[in-house]
């Protein structure tokens, strides 16, 4: 009879006490891999949530003044387009800025008023990542209107307007933001430039921080002198408040994770402990009884390693069906924006199968020695 | 074959120290039938598990074969234990998870091959359990748990039976096959210790050991 026959049909005598461990098992595997699954949706919704709060950082030529800047909105002094580049290629830059997007914004006149003419050019991501662009990515020869300026031209989406002799397709009108985006004409960089007169250049760099330190972490001199190396003619503005949103939501995410995973894992681990020591004292006799017929310490501390270890394959896969049924039911009325992106993981149900067995073996270790060490005499002797 | 010498133990309790055993010894030869006997509290079942290797005297020594049993590393001495020794307790001591075949098959040290098994049907057969081979002990009664220890004591062909009060709790019809094969076992070569205080064993006894108070107070070798 092997060990594993062995096991089961222990488990099966002690069916209660067993379903009780599975149980305890499986709800935690349970919450462990529904908490992974949704934290992951959390953190997609929240990105997707951060990236439609825009860019936080802006980085301009270092003449530009303040006081005008804020005044007007944008920067009166260029960059060469090239910079995104220059930028993009200084080791380590991805560590600090992400989504570095060449912007040219100027005044423009339409129809009888002023807007906003902003290029947009396409956005540089850190090598290797699969980040989705955070801006909108206009083709040339269409435009995005902001709700203000699309009242004022009388376009529709669909429709064409003429900016400067020239006739642009309208693929968007946006929704009215109670912005400065409502006066905006947002257009591909290379038609804004034409349009413009300012052939390669750029007014700034929009971009997002990657470092997501909150504003009492000094995170503008961490900026400052990452850009300083990279672009010393260029200076970096934080738009503080979404700077810190992100990074605190980042922050809550990941304290999240890091409390929920071993509170999971300690509740799981106490329970089994517990039981195996339940499961121990009960069978003193039995282990008076392998004694006596001359079994060796491995091989009874094998007998209840082995059992938690058993219990733990068969909590681990209940309990990774259910989690993983509990995230796919109610996750996508959590996160309805990410809902599609909710997904089985396979690496979280690979790592939960083997790793349950030994979390609910390391658990049954005091239990297991203290079998071991039992004194066979004390249960045996009858005189 | 089996050999003690001076053996002591002592247990501290709350009311002081107990001595439990107090310079016994004795010596036992293959096909010697030795029943040790006394009142309750007398010793008997600490001699017993002292020469099972389960219980290290606090002074003395156990041979078996010449082999001091306590000079042996635990592992060895479980080894030794697994090969040489059967035990059949008075509270018998089955599994109760496993059948009574797998309860049988459990007294053998190592792995389990077809000739373990047929030896194994064989005892039960023997014993009169050739049908409950399958059940399981709390489908047993006393009598059927206390045969089915005695298989599991005789399947590996043990040099020694130590047997605590093998027929405690068995009916007269009972013990007496019980100790009628022991007795077997002994014929065949074997060596049997057994703990009674009744006089069941007594028809079959070699040697009679009375303890009193964990002394031997008289030591008959039976004509």
């Amino acid at each position: 009879m092997t060990l594993l026959t062995t096991l089961l049909k222990e488990l099966r005598h002690h069916a209660v006490q067993a379903a009780l461990a599975v149980l305890g098992l499986a709800v935690a595997v349970a919450l462990l891999t529904a908490v992974r699954m949704t934290s992951a949706a959390a953190e997609r919704e929240t990105r997707r949530v951060m990236r439609d709060l825009g860019f936080n950082l802006r980085i301009v030529a270092r003449e530009t003044e303040p006081d005008r800047f804020w005044r007007l909105g944008y920067s009166e002094f260029t960059l060469p387009e090239s910079s995104v580049q220059r930028l993009a290629a200084q080791h380590g830059v991805f560590l600090t800025f992400n989504h570095l997007t060449p912007t040219l914004e100027r005044p423009f006149p339409a129809a009888g008023g002023e807007a906003l003419l902003t290029g947009l050019g396409p956005s540089v991501i850190g090598p290797g990542e699969k980040k989705q662009p955070m801006g909108f990515v206009i083709p040339s020869g269409q435009l995005f209107l902001g709700a203000t300026v699309a009242q004022r031209l009388g376009a529709d989406r669909g429709g064409t307007v003429t900016l400067s002799n020239r006739v642009f397709t309208v693929a968007r009108v946006l929704t009215e933001s109670g912005t400065p985006d409502d006066i905006r004409i947002f257009a591909a960089l290379s038609d804004a430039q034409a349009l413009l007169g300012l052939p390669g250049r750029i007014s700034e760099i929009q971009a997002v921080d990657c470092l997501c330190l909150t504003s009492e972490q000094d995170v503008l001199a961490h900026l400052r002198t990452a850009l300083a190396e990279a672009l010393p003619e260029a200076r970096v503005i934080q738009v503080r408040h979404l700077a810190d949103a992100r990074a605190r939501q980042r922050q809550m995410a990941e304290r999240y994770a890091a409390f929920s995973v071993p509170l999971a894992v300690g509740a799981a681990a106490l329970w089994i402990g517990a039981l195996m020591m339940l499961n121990v004292r009960e069978r003193r006799a039995e282990i008076g009884l392998w004694r006596a017929l001359g079994r060796s310490s491995w091989a009874i501390a094998a007998l209840f390693l082995g059992r938690a270890a058993l219990l733990g394959v068969f909590g681990a896969l209940a309990g990774a069906v259910i989690g993983t049924g509990m995230a796919m039911a109610w996750g996508p009325k959590l996160f309805p924006v990410t809902a599609g992106a909710l997904a089985p993981d396979p690496q979280l149900i690979l790592w939960t199968l083997l790793g349950t067995p030994l979390v609910a073996a390391a658990a049954a270790l005091t239990p297991a020695l203290l079998a071991v060490a039992q004194d066979p005499a004390e249960t045996l002797r009858t005189d | 074959m089996l050999r003690c010498e001076q053996i002591c133990r002592r247990f501290q309790g709350p009311g002081g120290t107990l001595t439990a055993l107090d310079q016994i010894s004795f010596a036992a030869d293959r096909g010697d039938f030795v029943v040790i006997q006394g009142p309750s509290g007398s010793g008997k079942t600490t001699l017993l598990l002292t020469l099972g290797g389960l219980l290290r005297p606090d002074h003395g020594v156990v041979r078996v074969d010449g082999q001091d049993l306590y000079a042996l590393p635990q592992a060895a001495r479980c080894r030794f234990r697994a090969q040489t020794l059967g035990f059949v307790f008075q509270l018998f001591h089955l599994v109760p998870y496993l059948s009574v075949l797998d309860n049988v098959l459990a007294g053998l040290p190592g792995s389990v091959d077809g000739a373990a098994r047929r030896r194994a049907a064989d005892l039960l057969e023997e014993l009169g359990l050739a049908a409950r081979s399958a059940h399981r002990p709390s489908a047993l009664s006393a009598g059927e748990r206390q045969r089915t220890a005695l298989a599991r004591a005789l399947v590996k062909k043990p040099a020694i039976i130590l047997a605590d009060e093998p027929t405690g709790n068995l009916d007269p019809d009972n013990a007496s096959a019980v100790f009628r094969r022991l007795d077997a076992f002994r014929r065949e070569g074997g060596v049997v210790v057994a703990v009674t205080h009744g006089h069941d064993a007594d028809p079959h006894a070699t040697h009679t050991l009375r303890l009193q108070q964990g002394r031997l107070a008289e030591l008959l070798p039976v004509p």
